[in-house]
């Protein structure tokens, strides 16, 4: 049996379109693995399938071994955690309590929170550096607070599987390193990550993994130097990057546009 | 301090306030009238245990009417909870959707094409099939993956176009008796309501609540987005089913025998949410019960202001309702909520 989550020649259709073509992917426990790709290359599609949110048109999508779709809605949901694009939050519910939702796969119907759940949601803040925001509304955060608050509520789930669409997109320097640092010490304790990333800088040093996805298909994967290689982004992106080490690390830029 | 304890809201102290108002107002309800009744008698006629002819007066006459005032606010109450939570806006309800408007439709089909007149249970059978229409075409929307957005917009077509018919419909009658009947229809009351309607509505409206009142799981996980919501394990395909058949035999139901009552789903939600914590589920049942009381209360009002004829339900709450409709627009030109 193969554990994680594992993507078998995975073709997806949107709207009678085929957006994602004969996708295979590995992602084993303790991995943190890129995603990386131009816009509307088919990265979100890809996580939403993931999520069993999207019908296959072929391929399969397993995690341990079972096919996703054949997983019940409330078990998948307890071992695959998502924190979507945009952060939406709409009523101005404290910080705490969005934090809480990412317990409710584990609750029965009508079960009130038990002490378990909230060491989850404690832990899932102290680790997202949010404690301080708890009874704040989460309406009334910044971005990039409320970018913190939505990966604690996705932390608190304590899932296997973390799939997280641009988790850093929002944030300033500081708090992207920091988001960054947290999901390569979530993946270092076990559990299988795999982010969508902008920022190929980002994706060099701290991923182990990358997977880079042009017009639906996978064009290139593999350890960050061999994925992001030169070659690679002139091909997909049409750029020139600049690479260098520093620290013992990759260092990864885009520097010019190819004509 | 843990987050067991931060996550501490009002709910439970202000459904039982809220349930000690609604006891309070259904007595006082009892006791208004032409006949002057202490509430005292008012509870023993009740149970059958006053003067005979007050127990008749208080059965027959006053318990339909505060016992519809209660089951009508109250499922308007919810249903207004529950579609805020299930649109994520603030603005929506039954009236909204096109239920309420579709379901006077209905109501007014049976009273032009004479039916009513002829079958006492026509009326209420058109409200009924105007509101499962209005909520069947929302239903087949939202199967088809319609955005929250998109659903609005068509429960605001749907409304408008029923008006336009009840319109026409006045506009082509030649039975001025006719056009009186429905404008009074569009105007809401509780007035010599009678046993038989309270049988009729009351199955149905709590059949609806209990569907609504089972979503609040689903509500909840809303809160985050649609597909956050998914990937918490909610099916979004059920919730939406819930609470659109819930509201639908609610309102059609509510509709079929007190014509249209607006705004209480729109009030009771707003001034209620920030009592408990602003969390979708646990404000189902302080807006079930924040509504009857505000209902009973309306109807209390228009039977204590004594000027000329008793002011119509409808208007009166639709008079305390849009001043809170306007604070709202204005709210949200500040906040994304």
């Amino acid at each position: 049996m193969v554990s994680g989550l594992e993507f078998t020649d995975v073709s997806i259709d949107l709207s009678r379109r085929r957006v994602v073509e004969g996708f295979s992917l590995a992602v084993a426990q303790g991995r943190l693995i890129a995603l990386v790709g131009p816009n509307g290359a088919g990265k979100s599609t890809l996580m939403r399938a993931a999520l069993g949110l999207l019908p296959l048109a072929a391929g399969r999508i397993t995690l341990d071994g079972t096919p996703i779709s054949r997983l019940d809605a409330r078990l998948r949901a307890r071992r695959i955690a998502y924190l979507p694009q945009g952060h939406q939050a709409v009523w101005p519910v404290p910080v705490a309590r969005i934090v809480g939702l990412g317990r409710l796969p584990h609750r029965s119907a009508f079960a009130s929170a038990s002490a378990e759940d909230a060491a989850a949601v404690d832990l899932a803040m102290t680790r997202a550096d949010v404690t301080d925001l708890a009874d704040r509304p989460v309406t009334e955060l910044s971005g990039g607070e409320r970018a913190r608050v939505m990966l604690a509520r996705a932390l608190a789930v304590e899932a296997g599987v973390l799939l997280a669409d641009e988790p850093v997109s929002s944030l300033d320097p500081r708090h992207q390193l920091q988001v960054m640092a947290l999901l390569r010490r979530i993946a270092d304790d076990g559990t299988a990550v795999v982010c969508v990333l902008h920022d190929l800088g980002l994706a060099a040093r701290f991923c182990d993994y990358v997977a880079v996805l042009d017009l639906g298909r996978l064009t290139a994967a593999g350890p960050p130097e061999a994925a992001l290689s030169p070659e690679v982004l002139r091909r997909t992106y049409g750029i020139e990057p600049y690479v260098a080490r520093h620290e013992g690390q990759p260092v990864l830029l885009p520097w010019d546009v190819l004509a | 301090m843990t987050s067991a304890e931060r996550n501490r809201d009002f709910a439970v102290p202000l459904s039982a306030g809220l349930a000690a108002l609604c006891l309070a107002l259904f007595v006082l309800s009892l006791t208004l009238g032409y006949v002057e009744i202490s509430p005292g008698q008012a509870i023993g006629g009740l149970f059958g245990q006053s003067d005979p002819k007050i127990a008749t007066i208080v059965q027959d006459l006053r318990l339909p009417r505060a016992a519809l005032a209660l089951v009508i606010g109250a499922s308007l109450g919810l249903a207004g909870a529950a579609l805020q939570g299930l649109f994520l806006n603030p603005l929506a309800e039954p009236g909204v959707i096109g239920v309420s408007s579709a379901a006077a439709l209905g109501a007014v089909i049976t009273i032009y094409s004479g039916w009513a007149s002829v079958l006492p249970w026509a009326l209420p059978a058109g409200g009924l099939s105007g509101a499962m229409v209005a909520t069947l075409v929302l239903w087949l929307l939202a199967a088809r993956g319609a955005g929250r957005l998109t659903l609005l917009l068509f429960g605001v077509a749907i409304g408008g176009l029923s008006i336009s018919l009840i319109s026409l419909s006045m506009n082509l009658s030649s039975n001025p008796w006719a056009i009186s009947e429905i404008a009074f229809w569009l105007m809401g009351s509780l007035k010599d309501r009678t046993l038989a309607d309270l049988g009729l509505a009351a199955p149905f409206i709590v059949a609806g609540s209990l569907l609504l009142a089972l979503s609040g799981r689903g509500l909840e996980a809303l809160t985050l987005g649609e597909d956050a919501a998914r990937s918490l394990g909610v099916s979004l395909n059920r919730v939406r089913a819930q609470i659109v058949i819930g509201v639908s035999l609610c309102v059609g139901a509510g509709v079929a025998v007190a014509g249209t009552v607006g705004f209480v789903g729109l009030v009771v939600p707003h001034l209620l949410r920030p009592l408990v914590g602003y969390a979708p589920s646990r404000l189902l049942l302080p807006a079930a019960l924040g509504g009857a009381a505000l209902l009973l209360a309306a109807d209390i009002l228009v039977r204590a202001i004594a000027i000329g004829p008793e002011l119509q339900l409808g208007i009166v709450t639709s008079l305390i309702g849009t001043p809170f409709f306007f604070a709202l627009i204005f709210r949200l030109r500040d906040h994304s909520w």
